[in-house]
């Protein structure tokens, strides 16, 4: 079933944030929502993730579905290894093995041992997006996941996100066009109210 | 290394100057009542130390004092964990918990007497000190926690056991440390306090008593020597399981499963 979005709207006191919005994902496939800063992107993806609640509005297809994010800030637990971060989140069925094999496809090896407070920002980004890839999930959402990631990274993480989210809804937040490009993306416009 | 060196020397050297300072004083006034230096505080202690009774008082007020702090940290965590969670038992408990901190021990040593008598004293009195401390730290820990990452474990469907060893834990431990060391420290102070007035057998606060009845100054002091001592022994002891704690869990650390 897809996920569907029908007339939702937020405000956070007098700033209306959302409004209105008509949005329609399929089962699977990647979308990214595009939008100039202050369009609501974020609020969108924390009110589909369930942290914020929408003023008014129906979206319908995300009953019993199970999430995964990659957040706007990285939320991980610093004092903890990049590999801890992802095996505390993880599904049942990755095992240690499998958990460092796939963190090591983004990151040097040598820094997933090491406390996360002790990673460069791109590091970071990197194991926040193999924690969210690597949770039990049926739509992924992420938040401008590729922000601090130099050009040759940003291509590897692509491509990592594109091969390890076949057959899944993905719905991301992006500023640059050519995130959706490599992605190969839908893009979904949120326009300013 | 050298940094160590130095600051290990400039302690040696603080120490020896208030010993000395005290040896002065001692020569100054001159009166074995009024004040014993620290040679003749040692040459005390000497003498105590062979004795069975002396490691008697210690394993007895030890074991007491050690049971009230325990309980006391076990309770102000299981009390502050309730209040952060339920803002009804956090009201409930605040006024108890302002008692608990303003009543003079004393008053609260009198009336354990009455209540449970000598022989429990310090068990008691250690916990009522305890608790109030441990839970206060308890409910500021947890009310620390970063609320980004509460968000995360829900999106990410964690477990309560991984949130309270990979969120809570962490926030938890840097407040539960300090509240510790105070914590420690007081529930000795007032234990033995307690002993003092309440003379149960066998106990430190007994030989501090009998000391001070027969004016053998030398006495008070070596016992006080082995008060600060026992203490500085449990807090370490405390705070390094604490330490293990906020570093345990370091299964990946060395490169491995």
């Amino acid at each position: 079933m897809s996920l569907v979005v029908r007339d939702l709207s937020k405000a956070f006191e007098d700033l209306q944030v959302l409004r209105g919005v008509d949005l329609t994902f399929g089962d699977s496939g990647i979308y990214c929502l595009m939008g100039s800063s202050g369009t609501g992107k974020t609020t969108f993806l924390r009110i589909l993730m369930g942290l914020e609640k929408a003023d008014c509005g129906v979206i319908e297809g995300v009953e019993g579905k199970r999430f995964s994010a990659v957040f706007q800030e990285d939320r991980l637990c610093e004092d903890r290894t990049p590999m801890e971060n992802v095996m505390m989140v993880a599904e049942r069925s990755v095992t240690r093995e499998a958990a460092q094999r796939e963190l090591c496809r983004i990151l040097p090896e040598e820094s997933i041992w090491r406390p996360v407070y002790t990673l460069s920002g791109g590091m970071k980004r990197r194991t926040a997006v193999c924690r969210a890839l690597l949770a039990s999930f049926d739509i992924l959402l992420m938040d401008e996941p590729f922000t601090g990631l130099d050009e040759d990274t940003r291509t590897q993480v692509i491509r990592y996100v594109r091969e390890r989210t076949q057959g899944k809804l993905v719905i991301l937040s992006t500023h640059m066009e050519e995130d959706a490009r490599e992605l190969g993306a839908e893009v979904v416009r949120l326009e300013e109210r | 290394m050298k940094e160590n060196t130095a600051r290990f020397g400039r302690r040696l050297f603080v120490i020896g100057f208030w010993i000395l300072v005290w040896q002065l004083g001692a020569h100054a006034v001159d009166n074995h009542i009024i004040l014993v230096g620290p040679w003749d505080t040692v040459l005390a202690l000497g003498r105590l130390i062979p004795d069975w009774e002396f490691w008697r008082s210690i394993a007895y007020s030890f074991g007491k004092i050690t049971l009230g702090f325990l309980s006391g940290f076990g309770a102000g965590v299981f009390l502050g964990s309730l209040g952060y969670r339920l803002t009804f038992v956090k009201d409930l408990l605040k006024p108890v918990m302002v008692l608990l901190k303003s009543i003079p021990v004393a008053s609260f040593v009198i009336l354990a007497l009455i209540w449970a008598g000598s022989k429990n004293l310090s068990v008691l009195i250690s916990f009522i000190v305890v608790l109030p401390m441990i839970y206060v730290n308890t409910l500021a820990g947890l009310g620390s926690t970063d609320g980004k990452l509460l968000e995360m474990a829900k999106v990410f469907r964690m477990s309560a056991v991984r949130k309270i060893r990979y969120i809570y834990v962490p926030a938890l431990l840097p407040y539960l440390k300090s509240g510790c060391r105070i914590a420690l420290g007081m529930s000795w102070k007032s234990g033995v306090a307690a002993e003092v007035i309440g003379v149960p057998d066998h106990s430190i606060g007994e030989k501090l008593y009998m000391a001070k009845i027969y004016l053998n100054t030398a006495d008070v002091l070596a016992w006080t020597l082995v008060i600060i001592l026992v203490s500085a022994l449990v807090e370490r002891a405390v705070l390094g399981v604490l330490g293990r704690i906020s570093f345990g869990g370091g299964a990946y650390e060395s490169g491995g499963s």
